[in-house]
């Protein structure tokens, strides 16, 4: 018979797997030569555009062309990039926004994370409590190599233009200050960090960066800027901060005053105007005014967003500052003095035409933990609180911000973030997800466009927290786990399956292989037997007494040698194999009929297909027995055979016109019970009706495996279900008919 | 330290200092991660209990530094703490000394919220009770986690016109503020400062701070990195380590024993 040969499942996955290898190592290698090949940015902050800027910490924001952190935390970072850029010049004009802390740039880094120095790689940053051009090495910890003095000096809110060059194990970092003076760190590190991303950061004070431009370093670029410097080894020992010991400048011949003013003028600068107004008032007390009487007032607060508003809070409220004026920009995290007329709004007042004083920074901000409903109260409006939402949708919004709908305790809320950076960060949002954001709780119409009762001003989207992501019931991933749930079972259906058939193959081989061993032994041997009595049987004279023993012995071997050679060809599948299941059947009548005057006449219908080595191993078996039981027993003088391929099905017919019988339960002899046992090996339906006088009629119903799993699925587990549900129980004895399974 | 231990040292910290809810968010990832132990500096003590007897009976050994949390130490958990008391009565001694045990003092930063902070006050008032009876605390003041604030506590008690001979700032946030106050009133000379937690050092060579009450964070370090490296193998390890402070002034700033505690070189063998 022919068989459909499947390709090895095994070799299949293997040379699937290794393309995908083969195409995945190439793509890598490509993308990474195309991306260390030339590293080359310049900003688009002009144009007001984010690039792929990824941040970690800080609440960064595009103003006037420039790239601005508000905040005051130590460590906040803006990364750019590719891992693999090795040699390269990262330059910018940088601008300190307050005292007490350095801004600057970042270069071959890698592994970036929220946190102080958390990330591995080298930093240059001006620094103006003591007046320095720092250079050193970040790897979750600092390790500070050089501190020059800067000339004149590092003042607040002055551009100066830093460069930092990494060729080989050289970095090298240069400051000019407006007035073109130039200050120059420079190490050499014989285990450097030979590739990274560059990076904007600032440490304690907020900042400005503009004109951020990347290009590729050579040799060339590294003598120019170093001229003949010597580059030293990279040491920490000689660098000493403003809380270290000595610097290698300290004169101890110099007078206490001079010392002091040496050291102490960066802390001078950070005690000035520290001075408060006694006439300040509690924000809380402005809800007192008049309603349409804005007062002059003073108030003292924190600043807690810069962005779009100025928001300014004390221990008793919050209210929003418009249109102010301040010698320092103001940052989150800055106590400041203002002074400005102030106006009753509905929840909470406003001041308006402000003049706002700096007074010191890093005032500590403590957020208040609210619910949605109080939160739509209006008694927060103003404030910075903290408040969790499930996300129910985000968008750009206008002006480049980024906008969250939420919705908890049956509230529904926005929340609003600059868009400047933090695009990552939005994209990673999922619907769905459980949020704790920590903002700005306004009820101004003009943030809630009297669509939901609150909005939150995020200061960057580094406040939002991701507390759970979504569920994973959601429509999709049902669908998804039961696409997954049926490839699972199509996988364990066809594992069984290949199983199944190495076995049965297994099985064909070794009923082969009994069949030549019984023609090569047994067969041979009554072969021999039958001809040696037959020798004697010639070669005795007297063959009286002992011929009816000879022909007992003679019609023993040649019954015994018929029936080995019907064992023999019972097991042996060749015909099977090599003329297909109608014509091995035929075959195997002829040869039960040989000599008689039986018919046997054979017929096929539909579309021929492939059929599996099981089933048609089962149909021949059942087709002999049946073959069998009528040549035997009906005494018939026609057989027909029929095949008929089915859309899912394939029937065996095997017909006779002989004698018949009664078909019930007694009459189920060895033969039957062995075809029902065969049928229900392949799910076949087998069925038998014989009618005396009227001859018997043999039918095997078996489901084609590959359609089966095409289009019948359903079908046939209602099918099975049925059929398991009432077995035995649909017999109907006077019919004279049995339905076999 | 670590690195001659043999372990792989991750060090981070959240970007604002008074951030327990960050420090807490770093608590739970470094477990998530898959660390072998743990090492913290508390920023408060009460918000970090249970976050650290979660982590602790969990099985991840944590060393505890600067603060006692008050969880009974264990096979899982040790602390490293600076001898509070011990620096309380070196600055009393200091002050006793300086106004040869007579004259009005202020006590600036007090925080209940660290109980280390707490036991520097105690201790100095004890032993300024017992040993100089004729200086008088006048002012007390609590503590912030903001300079200016405590240089408005520290210039509010200047303004007041009582003679002050001395203030004693608890913490280095305590004693930059009232060192600022000082300055703004030209007072460095005519009132003495005694601080504590090593933070300014050059006013300590001109004389505008008297001495600070210096913590061997180097030394605390070693310790606590030496008692993780136990608790990692398995092996017993004091519950709690006590190290002693040690008093900078003037005179010892530049002996190896303070710059070996102010060494920028961390990662050095001693």
């Amino acid at each position: 018979m022919t068989q459909w040969s499947r390709p090895n499942p095994a070799l299949v996955i293997g040379v699937v797997a290794s393309m995908a290898i083969v195409t995945i190592v190439l793509s890598l290698r490509w993308y990474s030569s195309q991306t260390s090949r030339q590293p080359l940015y310049h900003d688009s902050f002009r144009l007001e555009k984010q690039d792929d800027w990824q941040p970690f910490g800080g609440a960064w924001e595009i103003v006037d062309g420039a790239m601005r952190n508000n905040s005051d935390e130590r460590g906040a970072k803006l990364m750019n990039g590719n891992p693999n850029w090795k040699d390269y010049v990262i330059e910018a004009d940088v601008q300190l926004l307050g005292q007490y802390g350095d801004a600057g740039l970042i270069i071959r880094a890698s592994n970036e994370e929220e946190g102080v120095d958390a990330y591995d790689g080298y930093y240059a940053g001006l620094r103006d409590l003591d007046n320095t051009l720092i250079l050193g090495r970040a790897g979750y910890g600092w390790v500070e190599y050089q501190a020059r003095h800067v000339v004149p000096r590092v003042y607040a809110q002055k551009w100066y233009h830093l460069k930092v060059l990494a060729y080989g194990c050289n970095i090298v970092a240069t400051a000019t200050s407006s007035s073109g003076e130039v200050t120059i760190d420079a190490i050499q590190e014989p285990h450097c960090v030979p590739s990274g991303r560059f990076g904007l950061k600032s440490y304690q004070t907020g900042g400005l960066w503009r004109n951020v431009r990347v290009r590729e370093a050579t040799q060339q670029d590294l003598v120019k800027v170093t001229g003949d410097i010597q580059i030293p080894l990279a040491d920490p020992d000689p660098v000493v901060g403003p809380t270290g010991k000595p610097r290698t400048d300290w004169d101890p011949a110099r007078s206490a005053t001079d010392a002091q003013d040496q050291y102490l003028e960066p802390l001078y600068l950070d005690m000035r105007d520290h001075h408060v107004d006694p006439e300040g008032q509690p924000i809380a007390n402005l809800r007192a005014l008049a309603p349409g009487k804005p007062a002059h007032v003073t108030i003292q607060g924190v600043v807690t967003l810069t962005f779009p508003a100025l928001f300014v809070q004390d221990s008793t409220g919050g209210l929003a500052i418009q249109n102010f004026r301040s010698a320092t920009p103001p940052q989150i995290g800055d106590q400041v003095e203002a002074r400005g007329d102030a106006e009753l709004h509905d929840f909470s007042s406003v001041l308006k035409d402000a003049e706002v004083h700096v007074l010191w920074s890093h005032a500590p901000i403590h957020s208040m933990s609210v619910t949605a409903s109080q939160a739509a109260t209006g008694s927060f409006d103003a404030q910075y609180v903290e408040v969790e939402g499930h996300l129910e949708g985000k968008e750009e919004g206008p002006d480049h911000t980024m906008v969250l709908d939420l919705a908890e305790d049956n509230q529904s809320f926005r929340a609003i973030a600059n868009g400047t950076s933090g695009a990552g960060s939005f994209r990673q949002l999922k619907n769905k997800s459980r949020l704790r954001l920590r903002g700005i709780c306004v009820v101004d119409s003009a943030y809630t466009h009297d669509l939901t009762p609150f909005v939150i001003l995020l200061p960057s989207l580094n406040d939002v927290g991701i507390l759970e992501g979504p569920p994973w019931w959601s429509t999709g991933h049902i669908v998804v786990a039961v696409i997954a749930f049926l490839l699972l079972i199509l996988a364990l259906q066809t594992l069984h399956n290949y199983i199944e058939r190495s076995r049965l193959i297994a099985v064909l081989e070794e009923r082969q292989r009994l069949a030549h061993e019984m023609h090569d032994t047994l067969a041979q041997s009554f072969a021999g037997i039958g001809f040696q009595l037959q020798a004697i049987r010639d070669e005795i004279e007297d063959r009286s007494a002992i011929d009816h023993e000879l022909d007992l012995a003679s019609r023993l071997v040649r019954r015994s040698h018929e029936e080995a050679k019907r064992s023999i060809a019972a097991l042996r599948p060749e015909l099977l194999e090599s003329a297909g299941l109608l014509q091995a059947l035929e075959e195997s009548a002829r040869t039960m009929v040989a000599g008689g005057a039986i018919q046997v006449t054979t017929f096929t219908s539909g579309e021929a297909s492939n059929i599996p080595v099981r089933i048609s191993d089962t149909l021949f078996r059942i087709g002999q027995e049946a073959l069998a039981n009528a040549v035997r027993h009906a005494k018939p003088t026609t057989l027909m055979i029929s095949l008929i391929y089915g859309e899912a099905t394939l029937q065996l017919l095997v017909e006779d016109n002989g004698k018949g019988f009664v078909v019930d339960a007694d009459s189920a002899g060895f033969g039957i019970r062995g075809m029902r046992k065969r049928a229900d090996t392949i799910s076949a339906e087998l069925q038998i009706r014989s009618t005396p006088g009227h001859g018997t009629f043999v039918q095997a119903i078996a489901p084609m495996p590959a359609k089966l799993m095409r289009t019948l699925w359903p079908a046939t587990i209602w099918h099975l279900f049925w059929e398991r549900r009432f077995h035995g129980q649909d017999t109907d004895k006077n019919s004279h008919q049995a339905t076999y399974r | 330290m670590g690195h001659q231990k043999g372990l792989n040292v991750y060090w981070n910290a959240p970007p604002r200092e008074d951030d327990v809810a960050g420090q807490i968010d770093f608590l739970e990832k470094v477990v998530a991660k898959g660390y072998a132990g743990i090492i913290i500096t508390p920023d408060q003590t009460l918000p970090l209990r249970s976050p650290i007897r979660r982590i602790v009976s969990g099985g991840l050994p944590v060393v505890v530094v600067g603060t006692n949390l008050g969880i009974t130490p264990s096979s899982k958990l040790s602390y490293v703490l600076n001898d509070d008391a011990a620096g309380g009565q070196m600055a009393a001694h200091r002050i006793g000394k300086i106004l040869n045990g007579r004259g009005s003092i202020a006590i600036l930063g007090i925080n209940p919220q660290l109980t280390g902070i707490t036991m520097r006050e105690r201790s100095f008032e004890d032993t300024l009770e017992r040993e100089y009876p004729d200086i008088r605390v006048v002012a007390r003041r609590l503590g912030y986690y903001s300079v200016p604030q405590e240089q408005q506590v520290a210039e509010d008690i200047l303004n007041r016109g009582e003679a002050i001979d001395a203030i004693v700032a608890l913490s280095h946030i305590s004693t930059r503020g009232a060192f600022y106050a000082l300055v703004e009133f030209d007072k460095t000379r005519a009132i003495k400062l005694v601080g504590f937690d090593q933070d300014l050092m050059p006013p300590i060579r001109t004389g505008g701070i008297d001495s600070v009450v210096m913590e061997r964070t180097y030394d605390m370090g070693r310790v606590a990195m030496e008692l993780m490296d136990g608790l990692v193998h398995d092996r017993a390890v004091a519950g709690v380590s006590v190290v002693p402070p040690v008093l900078m002034t003037r005179e010892n700033i530049d002996t190896p024993e303070i710059r070996q505690q102010l060494t920028a070189r961390w990662w050095a063998t001693p």
